[in-house]
């Protein structure tokens, strides 16, 4: 008999590890407790199109490891998983066709006090108004490293949009063919929008934002009330080459084909390109291989070289 | 003076006495100006202070009544992050006959425009019934034409919320035909639902920014400082949620719930008199022999199921119905 998850959380005490077994769940959870929600296998949680798969909303920290979040939706914010409150690890976990179509954040919201931690994740074929793959808003703050966000698409930041008063930092992701709609599209990759009284913030570096990434600009930075953009050593396409400073301008060089169509080719530009010590010889890349061989630099992006 | 008042003052500066029907000229222009700022204010006082040996004293008179109650109105020269969403309009002052305030605060003043922000006109309206306070304390008039909003930031976000004070002017932005594009008064003479919005779009950077989606609670949290709530209607078991809302309405906090989108295979709006992809206020809770329903309100101030009086968007929905129609609900703190 399959766990009852919603029963697993409302008995798990603050602090505990309730570990899921394998399987598929149809799921619109709400975790309000400082908890870890752990995959033991592939797992794989439904929402059905009947909300969130995930809420969260607790004053202490939530670590979500190995899951598939799926057929989230909601009309509001956070159709994978809305993180209303409190801090979340979100680990090696992956968010598939999730929709946000009234508000944002298809895959994932993060708002208010709320600070998500990402790590070796995939956001991948989600929907929403602003930020298909995540929305960051009203004081949110992400930290997200080793992700891969592709093919989401939304009015606004195709990928990710970032607006009041949040904070956003991307090390060492991939942003790929996401796309932006609508009749005033912005940002394909990346969507900043501030107020009157408050600048978002977002910072990529080591990153490769795919060629065929898609959309009105990669980059929007809303022109009245701009937040603040820094691309420190990215691999951006060849009409980002305005921003200047240390990244490089040119094709991501993906291999394109088969079931990680984002690898790097060894002609990208990608390749042993990082700097300092973000990426040094032990890190890993989404697929858990060394970003770098032997004593050459790190790639850039979530995948390393191809093979 | 290159401006109508000028050319007129100067006209009539001949070396001679300015009769009273030149005066009354002079007021004809001034009323007619699209805006009575300071500037022309000061503009006809000096004139008046400077040439008073010329004027018949009729016409000091005219000039110097309509210089002590004409009310003069600044313009502030709308932000073009709000211009910019709409080029096919006028923006023009409601007239002189404007008030704030019409009878009170009510949701029946709110009329959504002709933008994709129903989360905040039925958010304004659900703030109008729950306290009316709330929007009365928000919105100061500054006697010039102009008025100040206050919004809170940051609430929920761990420190203290922080004022914003954003002041805009009662220029309406109106199509050929003289109707209102953006949230207006059912009464049109009743100022606050657009200055409300207006002052929302510009904190927010336009009404592009406010027309693509939002959520009524970010406006609760906005206008009243503390903390909203909001989730699906399904994460709710069916009584715990109905009594959610009439406890929430009758501590005198707002409410408002989403529809599910129009191609959403989980409700058919077919016939129901309820909009798919759309918001609505949430006006309170009632059991009626032994019948629970919900009072809502279309933010468009008309359009609802028949059989619920005058159509003015207000109707009573049996309960069941709202779970089956409804896919998210928002409480303010």
């Amino acid at each position: 008999m399959p766990l009852d998850l919603e029963k697993a959380l409302a008995d798990a005490a603050p602090g505990a590890l309730v570990n899921v077994p394998a399987g598929a769940y149809a799921a619109n959870l709400v975790i309000d407790k400082p908890l870890s929600l752990v995959a033991m296998g592939t797992v794989v949680l439904d929402g059905t199109k009947q909300g969130p798969v995930l809420r969260v909303r607790t004053d202490g920290a939530v670590k979500v490891a190995g899951l598939t979040v799926v057929g989230g939706r909601t009309g509001l914010a956070g159709g994978g998983l809305a993180l209303d409150a409190g801090e979340l690890e979100l680990l090696r976990c992956t968010f598939r066709f999730n929709q946000a179509p009234g508000f944002g954040g298809g895959a994932l919201a993060v708002r208010g006090s709320a600070v998500a931690r990402v790590s070796q994740c995939r956001f991948e074929g989600n929907t929403g108004r602003q930020g298909a793959g995540v929305l960051v808003d009203e004081g949110g703050k992400l930290v997200m490293r080793d992700s891969l966000l592709a093919q989401n698409a939304a009015f606004e930041g195709g990928a990710l949009c970032v607006k009041e008063g949040a904070e956003a930092e991307l090390l060492g992701c991939t942003l790929a063919d996401n796309r932006v709609l609508g009749d005033a599209p912005r940002g394909g990759a990346v969507a900043l929008g501030g107020t009157m009284t408050r600048a978002p913030k977002v910072t990529l570096s080591h990153c490769v934002v795919g060629e065929r990434t898609r959309g009105a600009s990669t980059f929007s930075n809303f022109e009245a009330h701009p937040g603040v953009l820094t691309l420190v050593n990215n691999l951006l396409p060849e009409w980002c080459a305005a921003f200047g400073g240390d990244n490089r301008y040119a094709e991501a060089g993906f291999v394109g084909q088969g079931t990680e169509p984002y690898f790097l080719t060894k002609e990208s530009l990608a390749v042993g390109a990082a700097q300092g010590d973000a990426y040094g010889p032990s890190a890993r890349d989404l697929l858990g291989r060394p970003r770098s061989l032997g004593t050459r630099p790190a790639d850039l992006g979530c995948f390393a070289l191809a093979g | 003076m290159p401006n109508r008042i000028g050319q007129r003052l100067s006209a009539v500066l001949q070396d001679r006495t300015v009769t009273r029907a030149e005066a009354e000229a002079i007021v004809q222009d001034a009323k007619a100006e699209k805006k009575w700022t300071p500037a022309l204010q000061d503009q006809l006082s000096t004139f008046v202070m400077k040439h008073r040996a010329k004027l018949d004293p009729q016409a000091k008179a005219v000039l110097e009544d309509f210089i002590a109650t004409a009310r003069p109105r600044a313009d502030l020269k709308d932000p073009l992050t709000l211009k910019e969403h709409r080029t096919d309009v006028t923006w023009t002052p409601v007239g002189p006959d404007a008030s704030l305030f019409v009878d009170g605060i009510t949701a029946d003043d709110v009329m959504q425009g002709y933008i994709g922000d129903c989360y905040l006109a039925a958010g304004v309206a659900s703030l109008a019934v729950a306290d009316p306070s709330l929007i009365r304390n928000a919105i100061k008039d500054n006697g010039d034409g102009t008025y100040t909003v206050r919004f809170f930031e940051g609430v929920g976000e761990g420190g203290r919320p922080k004022q914003v004070l954003i002041t805009v002017d009662d220029d309406v932005a109106r199509k050929a035909n003289g109707e209102a594009v953006y949230l207006s008064g059912r009464d049109s003479k009743e100022l606050w639902p657009g200055l409300l919005e207006k002052a929302y779009a510009k904190w927010k950077g336009g009404y592009e920014r406010v027309g693509n989606g939002g959520s009524a609670s970010d406006l609760f949290m906005a206008i009243s400082g503390r903390p909203a709530d909001w989730g699906s209607v399904k994460d709710y078991k069916p009584d715990a949620l109905f009594k959610r809302i009439q406890s929430t309405t009758e501590k005198h906090r707002p409410v408002a719930a989403g529809t599910f989108a129009d191609n959403d295979p989980r409700a058919n709006y077919n016939g129901t008199g309820v909009h798919g992809d759309h918001f609505y206020s949430v006006l309170g809770a009632s059991v009626e022999n032994g019948t629970k329903y919900v009072t809502l309100r279309n933010p468009w101030g008309f359009d609802e199921p028949a059989g619920n009086g005058p159509d003015d968007g207000t109707f009573k929905l049996p309960f069941t119905d709202f779970l089956k129609l409804y896919d998210n609900i928002e409480f303010g703190g």
